[in-house]
């Protein structure tokens, strides 16, 4: 039996909050995910004191691999991709904790083993029988090993005697009734309650910052709405091309793998309503709400863009265009570029656009989110003072310069009386800490804590790719504008703002 | 760089004013004003905690290095850098002499970024009374450093005596890694805690707040066991061991040895070893500047082991 903690005190916020003893079971640890991303967090975790004393890392893949050899990969990927310095101290702790067990997905005997290593461990390693899995494998194979974790019981609660949680990372299906399977099959094998999906931008700093921005202060929240916003843009660019991801993406295309998850994560924090209180439930039913209420207009054609890269320069270097990459397949019309005017029918918004769009091969990595408000009603000025008098704006970069900036007119020195937009920055760099966690830091200590406030769920999931859908379905068929690598998309989508009497905002 | 001799808190002002904008801008996101008082022996340790810290929390850092006080006629030699050995910060260095040591806010509080928290560090011995300081009188936040004192356990006396919401010392958080290890320790506890003994140097003003943090959370009085504590870092509390049995006679052993391996002992667990690093002077500044409201919890172990129970109840009252 175990009684309240009388050390544990909300207020004594020097001491951090750690998880239970458990083990993190990686399948397909050597992945690009688990060694740049996922064996770093936890190291950084480790660095930080923010896991228990009694953890176990337990990496599963097809290798003819002993504990050791586990044990010298995850150090050569932590020591080379961590965020915080090296300390050999800090490792040699951790050292002793990996565990490996090598085989296929069809394999049951390599399952069978898997859990009674579990079971070990809970004597040999005190873990009491908790376990997040984590599933950093193709989408395809998740039913196979779901369906591994439910033969052997590893997934159950009760059985392991211990908490057993799943993490799973995007694509979530590919669409509405493939999303619904996975749902179906993951809440079955363990309880909706224990799934954790990732996106890893909710991780991020300045994305939670965006519920302080606008629910912490008085200045925002009077006018964010459509009575002041004229409307929004969010943009996440890339300058990076496909990498070696041909396979996945040419079955996916931009706005599967980057508008479907993240971009609308993005508009339903901005948009949403205030929460009730800032827990997980009621943050998500608000969530829900919005993402309910957003609609595509009814001329797709002029109001929905997709583009291709072309062969082009990015930062200085000659790059291929996507039909020129590796192992993509002749006269594909993937997209890697989507440009989407999405509205929201609600008090609040209806009537304000809110343009998303995304791309690879743009001129830089840029996320960021701008609200743009009206023009004055009325302007005291001569119209020849005020040519360059844009929207106020106020923006909220996502990545990189993480930080807010307010954009509004001044005078510019000297007799008469011209006005010029300026700009009022707020950098998180110089504000606080010189470096925020990592996203994957934040979320993997989340999961072990059990905390699911910045995890997206089922009904989430489901509402974002009703919107994708007709999307999707409209595009078939059609072929994407082509665009030159480095520049900042195909000019249809900036014709589709023109149209509008926008531009682009450059981000 | 600008270095000025000789001159006055305007010079001060419009110096800082013209190196910013030369530097363009650097610090627009100002979040605080850092005030740290130190004695001339004490400057170059200070500078180099100040720029660590100052890596973590971009400030106004305002350092008082007080020279030859019996010195006649009062001087001010300051000198002023943005952005550059000390940090992204914008600092300005004010070294006085004579009788404007005992009148250094005059020289500070024109030179204060408005409307931005001020947070004020002693590394020299505290004045009896902090918040009524010059110095800690406009201060949100005021740092000490009891360890440092010629009687340690009389000044953390005196901070009992002098408490005021703000105020926090050194010695409470060089225990913050033992106090993590130990309520991490006790969440597997299966009884309340019956006695805590704590083996460490009893004129160690960290371990006297840690049993004021264990008495005061765990309703127990800790005794505290004399020893000679060998350390191999300055800011390591003189901590050896805190023990803990509960009341069905399981017991909870934390033990560190001089090289920073510890082993956390549990009835009924397997052993566990970790390892608490002595951490530098910057690194625990930059603790005590991740928070700038009143630290309740430092309150209540302050007053509960000097006997200042007033203290314990006013921090339950803020809490509740």
């Amino acid at each position: 039996m175990t009684v309240p903690n009388p050390l544990r005190d909300p207020q004594d916020r020097r001491l951090p909050r750690i998880p239970e003893p458990c083990a993190l079971v990686i399948f397909g640890v050597t992945g690009d995910l688990a060694r740049k991303k996922l064996i770093p967090a936890v190291y950084d975790l480790a660095n930080r004191g923010l896991l228990p004393a009694a953890f176990v890392i337990l990496g599963f893949a097809r290798r003819d691999w002993g504990d050791g050899d586990f044990e010298d990969l995850a150090r050569e990927a932590a020591k080379k991709h961590a965020r915080t310095p090296w300390r050999e101290e800090v490792w040699t702790r951790l050292a002793g904790n990996f565990k490996f067990v090598g085989g296929s997905f069809d394999d049951n005997d390599a399952f069978d083993t898997l859990t009674s290593t579990l079971d070990d461990l809970r004597a040999s390693h005190a873990i009491q029988g908790n376990a997040a899995f984590y599933f950093s494998i193709p989408p395809g194979a998740f039913p196979l090993v779901l369906k591994q974790l439910e033969r052997t019981g590893a997934a159950d609660n009760t059985v392991s005697g211990g908490w057993r949680r799943v993490v799973v990372e995007k694509p979530f299906g590919n669409d509405l009734d493939s999303a619904r399977e996975l749902d179906d099959l993951v809440d079955d094998v363990f309880t909706g309650e224990d799934v954790y999906r990732i996106d890893h931008y909710l991780g991020k700093e300045t994305v939670q910052n965006i519920l302080a921005l606008r629910f912490a202060n008085a200045m925002f929240e009077p006018v964010w709405n459509s009575n002041y916003v004229d409307s929004v843009q969010i943009t996440m660019a890339e300058d990076v091309g496909i990498g070696s991801r041909a396979g996945f993406y040419d079955t996916a295309g931009a706005a599967r793998d980057v508008l479907q998850n993240h971009l609308l994560q993005l508009l339903a924090l901005t948009a949403m309503e205030e929460p009730v209180g800032y827990s997980p439930d009621e943050i998500r039913t608000e969530k829900l709400k919005v993402l309910r209420a957003i609609t595509l207009p009814g001329d797709l054609e002029n109001n929905a863009v997709r583009g291709q890269y072309a062969e082009g320069w990015v930062a200085g270097e000659k790059v291929d265009g996507y039909l020129s990459e590796e192992n993509i397949p002749a006269g594909s019309t993937t997209e890697t570029y989507a440009a989407v005017k999405l509205g929201i029918q609600n008090r609040r918004w209806a009537g304000v656009p809110f343009y998303v769009r995304t791309g690879k091969r743009l001129p830089r990595r840029v996320t960021e989110i701008a609200v743009m408000f009206k023009k004055a009603p009325h302007l005291p000025f001569h119209a020849y003072d005020t040519e360059t008098l844009g929207h106020n704006q106020l923006v909220i970069r996502v990545q990189p310069d993480e930080g807010v900036t307010v954009k509004f007119g001044s005078k510019v020195p000297g007799t008469g009386m011209e006005l010029r937009d300026i700009s009022m920055d707020f950098l998180y760099g110089e504000a606080f800490t010189e470096s925020s966690p990592e996203a994957y830091e934040r979320l993997i200590r989340d999961v072990l804590i059990g905390d699911k406030t910045l995890f997206p769920d089922a009904a989430e999931v489901e509402a974002s790719w009703a919107v994708i859908d007709p999307l999707e379905a409209f595009w078939a068929g059609r072929k994407p504008h082509p665009y030159a690598a480095g520049s900042w998309g195909p000019a249809a989508a900036d014709e589709m703002l023109s149209r509008d009497g926008r531009t682009w905002r450059r981000a | 760089m600008i270095a000025l001799w000789d001159t006055t808190a305007t010079e001060v002002v419009k110096a800082l004013a013209s190196e910013r904008h030369s530097s363009g801008g650097l610090t627009s996101g100002l979040a605080l004003n850092l005030v740290v008082i130190v004695d001339e022996k004490g400057e170059r340790e200070a500078e180099a905690a100040l720029t660590h810290a100052a890596q973590q929390h971009p400030c106004r850092l305002l350092i008082v290095v007080r020279r030859d006080s019996d010195q006649t006629a009062p001087r001010l030699d300051a000198e002023i850098v943005v952005g550059g050995r000390l940090g992204p910060c914008e600092a300005v260095v004010m070294r006085v002499y004579g009788p404007l040591v005992e009148h250094a806010e005059s020289v500070v509080m024109p030179l204060l970024a408005p409307d931005v928290p001020v947070v004020t560090c002693w590394f020299v011995s505290p004045p009896v009374h902090t918040s009524a300081d010059p110095l800690g009188a406009f201060a949100d936040r005021r740092i000490t450093y009891s360890a440092r004192s010629a009687d340690p356990i009389a000044s953390l006396r005196g901070r009992a005596e002098d408490y005021s919401a703000g105020d926090t010392d050194i010695s409470w958080t060089r225990i913050t890694y033992w106090r993590s290890l130990i309520a991490s320790a006790f969440d597997t506890a299966s009884a309340p805690a019956a006695s805590v003994t704590i083996t460490a140097k009893q004129t160690d003003p960290s371990a006297v707040l840690m049993s004021g943090w264990l008495g005061g959370r765990l309703g127990v009085t800790p005794t505290i066991d004399d020893t000679d504590v060998v350390r191999d870092s300055e800011h390591l509390p003189a901590i050896k061991a805190v023990t803990i049995t509960l009341e069905n006679g399981h017991e909870i052993a934390i033990t560190r040895d001089e090289g920073g391996n510890t082993l956390l002992r549990r009835t009924g667990f397997p052993d566990r070893t970790q390892t608490i690093k002595g951490r530098t002077l910057g690194e625990l500044l930059a603790e005590e500047l991740r928070h700038l409201d009143p630290d309740q919890p430092y309150e209540a172990a302050l007053g509960q082991c000097t006997g200042h129970l007033e203290l314990c109840r006013d921090a339950e009252a803020a809490s509740a």
